[in-house]
Parts: structure tokens; sequence; C-alpha cells
């Protein structure tokens, strides 16, 4: 058991360093997960998330392109 | 030291699978399939962006020289688009908020299921190719 603790304590911190975008790739699959859940029509609420999140990406530095290049 | 190690196929399999097929799910009393559909589009949309973008955006310099075709993609997804409210968001939020508008005006009789079907093609479209990309490359450190 301790063992296998010390383990688990060297591997955990290694996993970023092996790998980039696994965050995100867990996020996708949950966002994946809840939209095949879905029974219903969004309320007012969840609506306005969902615009309030594409508004978001307006200032993410994820979603700006490369600097000098494309323009409206 | 580097590793490749590819975790995409599996999550990326589910989309591909929710975009492709229509829902199967009963849906509650007064739901709209349609509106229900163009929703999971919406959300599993939103997200393929995300990920590609945030991959992307994690090393632009590498993919820029290394995966250009990747990179140009999601500069692509990343142009500055008018949107109907006189706004401009990048491209990918663009095409979802046109999407998430024709919604609107079905649902409030103003226009048609074509036109929402049209707009959800387009989306539908431009995720399986945010998906396939994403599949295309090596997650590298």
């Amino acid at each position: 058991m301790t063992a296998a603790l010390a383990l688990v304590q060297v591997i955990l911190p290694l996993i970023p360093s092996i790998t980039t975008g696994l965050a995100e790739l867990w996020q996708f699959i949950n966002t994946v997960r809840a939209a095949a859940q879905q029974t219903a029509e969004w309320t007012p609420e969840m609506e306005a998330a969902y615009q309030a999140s594409l508004k978001a990406t307006a200032t993410d530095p994820a979603y700006q392109p490369d600097p000098g290049s494309a323009t409206v | 030291m580097k590793r490749t190690i590819n975790f995409l196929s599996i999550g990326l399999l589910l989309i591909v699978g929710l975009l492709a097929v229509p829902a199967c799910k009963h849906l509650d009393s007064g739901a709209d399939p349609l509106v229900v559909r163009v929703e999971q589009v919406q959300t599993t949309a939103k997200g393929a962006f995300d990920l590609v973008l945030n991959i992307d955006n994690a090393n632009r310099n590498f993919y820029r020289t290394n995966v250009a075709g990747f990179h140009n993609f999601c500069e692509w997804l990343r142009v500055p688009t008018p949107t109907s409210d006189g706004g401009t968001l990048p491209r990918a939020s663009a095409m979802l908020w046109s999407l998430d508008a024709e919604k609107l005006a079905y649902k409030t009789g103003t226009a048609t299921s074509n036109s929402v079907v049209t707009a959800l093609n387009v989306v539908i479209e431009t995720a399986n190719q945010a998906t396939v990309w994403a599949q295309a490359v090596k997650i590298k450190k």
C-alpha cells in the first residue's frame, strides 16, 4: 500500500510533462456526454449562458489569430 | 525526453458519432427534436473547437512549422467574422452564433426548419473537420 502511494505520488506530477491537451480532452469528452444525455430544450438561462460563452471567445487567447494575420 | 501519446481517438469517435447519427434518447414532452438536436450540436461543436484551438494555442510555433494544415485550419476558425447583432466573433463562434440565431428564429416561427438544417449542416461539417484534425495531431511534449 505504501509502495503504491509512493508510485502514485511520483506518476501524478509527471502526467502534465507527458502530454498536453489532456485537460481539454477530458472536458471535451464530458461535453459530448452531457450533450448526448440532453432530452429537453435549453432553458432561457442555459441559452444565455451559451451565448455568453460564445461572446467570451472574442477575448479568449486560444481564439485569437496569429499576430499580424487575419482581419475582418 | 519526448512522449507521443494520442488520447484523442476515443473521445473524438464519440463526437463523430454524436454529430453523424440522430439522437435516440426519448425527449421530454413538448421538446422539439430539431431544437434539441441543434443544441446538442451547438454544445459538442463548441467543445470540438475549444479542443483544437487550445491544442494549437499551446504550441503555435510547433504546429505552424510541423503540422501546417492543422494550424491553418485553426487560423481559419479564428478569423474575426461579423455577427448578426453587429458584433465580431472568431469564425468558429460566429457560425455557432448564426446557428443559434436560426434556432431561435425557428422557435418563434420566423424561420423554417430548412434554414435551421442548412446552418446545422455547416456546423456539423466544420466540427467534423476539427475532430479529424485533432485525431491526426499527435500530442507531444
